[in-house]
């Protein structure tokens, strides 16, 4: 009886060793010349958190465009494998989690998506570089877009300048010469405010105001009487999340400010704002949004739209096509650059995307095409209006596209 | 000014309600709830829901207050029953409860932040500024409840009753009263308060997981600035460091508000440590 009490101990310490041996060797995530079969990206976004909408959105885009690259074949043959770690929306812990990965002894990933915030990519960047790691961001602050600096770094959404032209030829059009402005205190707020003073001073017109908010506030009445004090033609307003747009129009009538007309940024417009703000808040209002995010404007082929409309419209994301078409895009434009490539490494595609010229009916953001350049890893896109239209605030999201509501 | 001053009163009311929720249990079961402000949001939330399926406005009141009550009842059966007693240890427990419920929250109403309107908001002119009507409504429930509460702690055989098992476990059960039982309903009560209030912050702040933990930590500021265990005292202080936030955003500029409460606090706690009107409690060493 011992001696089979012992021989079965030994069977079994002997299989706990082999399943340790076996555990211990890399995952099953190669990258570059090495890789077996898979191209792996890892998100690292506030996959909860007040960004966790909007990372889920992405998610759901580059899911969905990876699905579709994959029945074709793949990047070079290899399956898109989407990993997601959860750095909160916090710089410092994106910084922990990306260290912990490239230092985690496993073949590295073949692209980073590096963020949902500016402040989260700025601080990513001086650790992907000497990695020489590809990564891509929909992140929009200008320091991003430093090609010398940050030579496998490349933007997918268009720049504050691309979002702003817009809302720029509003304010020539309806004569606008005093701008008050109410952007969140981060890097994506200081950008907004730069360009938008740069535009301003174009058509001889001045920010008359500008009012900076803690996007963890509880309530914005008080920032938003300052912007009216300064007694502005129309105020300027934008949100990081989908908790302060609500609370920015809720300020915004107790501030009694609806009569002065509201432009909601690019932040906000993403959001359906009518889902957090009553319908007074929201009138006397635009946004700037994606012309093919809008119910029949047919910018974008059917053969895009419909596969992402679907899956936006299954998840039920309250948002719409917005979020989920530049994580769309993002996958999409990977398996462009990566054609030109031997193998399709994360390496030799930055190499392909520096020079990479996306032709027209390709992209769903810009059905025009775009292009980067050595000069600037952001979308260089065709057009005064960066591929977008302002409507009315209060307009829903009806099956993920915009019904225009006045 | 006066509009920054009414905006300052409605966000220091809710400030003062998250310190009254957080006294119920301190001065009955002797535990700092940190979770007491994610249950207000989901109270928010049931609002949202019962908004959706079409339910009276007094209905909506009811079911929040008992889903909120069930769910502080169910967090002192998991994170706070079994602790050892004179640790403290649920310092740490409950802040693991408030993390669960941003998980549940997030995961059942989803991370979009929600608009709750039970009626209209239009700003109500008063002494020279405006106010939303559920400003008005949230000044109206801070005081009530902190004045309504204070006299029944310090009235009412079940509040000194509660005020005793707190000061003195060991002494409250040779007086032959359960405190387990007195637990289980400070933490029942507190849960119907948060579910009750909760409706009424959502309509100010919008149903959103994350914003609980600004209301926490707010909220412990009033509470320590009005004094641990004073309902008075959290009315005074939550509509005070209110006003101050305010104030500093509007006269010396925006995000100074935090600064200026934190100084308040610093200043408080260095110079009255037991609070505004908190009474200063001896411990043999």
């Amino acid at each position: 009886m011992k001696r089979h009490v012992t021989i079965t101990a030994a069977v079994g310490i002997a299989a706990v060793a082999a399943l340790a041996a076996c555990s211990s060797q890399p995952a099953a995530t190669p990258s570059g010349e090495a890789n077996g079969g898979t191209f792996r990206v890892a998100m690292i976004v506030g996959q909860t958190g007040p960004l966790a909408a909007t990372a889920a959105d992405f998610q759901l885009g580059m899911q969905t465009a990876a699905d579709l690259v994959n029945k074709e074949g793949g990047i070079k043959g290899k399956k898109i494998v989407i990993d997601v770690i959860d750095d909160k929306s916090d710089p410092t812990q994106a910084v922990t989690k990306l260290q912990g990965l490239i230092n985690s002894g496993e073949e590295q990933p073949d692209l980073i998506y590096a963020g949902i915030t500016s402040s989260e990519t700025l601080a990513m960047l001086p650790i992907l570089t000497p990695a020489k790691l590809l990564s891509m961001s929909q992140t929009t602050n200008v320091q991003i877009n430093d090609p010398a600096q940050y030579p496998y770094h490349f933007g997918i959404s268009p720049t504050n300048e691309d979002t702003l032209k817009v809302v720029a030829n509003e304010f020539k059009e309806k004569g606008y010469k005093k701008i008050g402005m109410l952007v969140p205190g981060d890097a994506n707020g200081d950008d907004l405010v730069k360009t938008l003073t740069n535009y301003a001073k174009k058509s001889g017109a001045e920010i008359s105001g500008v009012e900076k908010y803690d996007a963890n506030g509880v309530d914005y009445t008080v920032q938003y009487q300052r912007v009216l004090n300064s007694k502005p033609d129309v105020v300027f307003t934008d949100a990081s999340g989908p908790a302060p747009a609500g609370r920015i129009f809720q300020a915004r009538v107790t501030a009694g400010g609806t009569d002065v007309p509201l432009i909601a940024g690019n932040g906000i417009a993403g959001q359906n704002p009518g889902k957090s703000a009553s319908a007074d808040a929201v009138a006397n209002c635009t946004m700037p949004v994606f012309k093919f995010t809008i119910e029949g404007s047919k910018v974008a082929a059917d053969s895009l739209l419909d596969p992402l409309t679907k899956a936006t419209t299954e998840k039920g994301q309250t948002g719409g096509i917005f979020g989920p078409g530049i994580g769309f895009d993002l996958i999409r434009v990977i398996a462009k650059a990566s054609e030109s490539t031997k193998s399709g490494t994360g390496e030799q595609i930055a190499k392909a995307m520096g020079t990479l010229k996306v032709p027209a009916d390709y992209s769903i953001q810009y059905p025009d095409g775009f292009s980067y350049s050595a000069e600037s890893h952001f979308p260089t896109i065709k057009g005064d209006t960066g591929g977008k239209e302002l409507i009315p605030c209060g307009s829903t999201v009806e099956n993920s596209l915009w019904k225009i509501t006045e | 000014m006066i509009t920054s001053i009414w905006a300052g009163l409605t966000t220091g009311s809710i400030y003062t309600l998250i310190a009254i929720g957080y006294n119920i249990t301190l001065t009955t079961a002797g535990v700092l709830n940190f979770a007491f402000a994610n249950i207000v949001m989901v109270g928010a939330f049931v609002a949202v829901t019962g908004i959706a399926m079409g339910l009276p406005i007094w209905l909506i009141f009811i079911v929040a207050a008992v889903v909120g009550a069930l769910v502080a009842t169910a967090e002192e059966r998991v994170a706070v029953r079994f602790l050892p007693k004179g640790q403290h240890a649920e310092l740490i427990t409950t802040i693991g409860a408030s993390t669960v419920l941003i998980g549940a929250t997030a995961l059942i109403w989803g991370s979009t932040a929600q608009r709750v309107e039970l009626f209209p908001q239009n700003p109500i002119s008063l002494f020279g500024g405006q106010v939303a009507p559920n400003g008005l409504i949230l000044l109206a429930a801070a005081l009530i409840f902190g004045l309504g509460l204070h006299l029944f702690n310090t009235r009412t055989k079940y509040g000194l009753a509660s005020l005793a098992h707190a000061a003195d476990r060991e002494a409250t059960m040779l007086r032959g009263i359960n405190v387990r039982w007195l637990s289980i309903i400070a933490f029942a009560a507190s849960g119907a308060f948060a579910g009750l209030i909760g409706p009424l912050v959502g309509m100010s702040t919008t149903a959103t997981p994350f914003i609980a933990i600004t209301l926490a930590i707010k909220g412990f500021i009033a509470l320590y600035c009005g004094g641990v265990g004073s309902q008075a005292g959290a009315v005074i202080g939550g509509l005070g460091i209110g006003v101050i936030e305010a104030l500093a955003n509007l006269l010396i500029g925006p995000n100074y508000g935090d600064f200026a409460v934190f100084a308040v606090f610093l200043a408080i706690l260095l110079i009255r440590p037991q609070g505004l009107i908190g009474t200063r409690m001896l411990r043999s060493v």
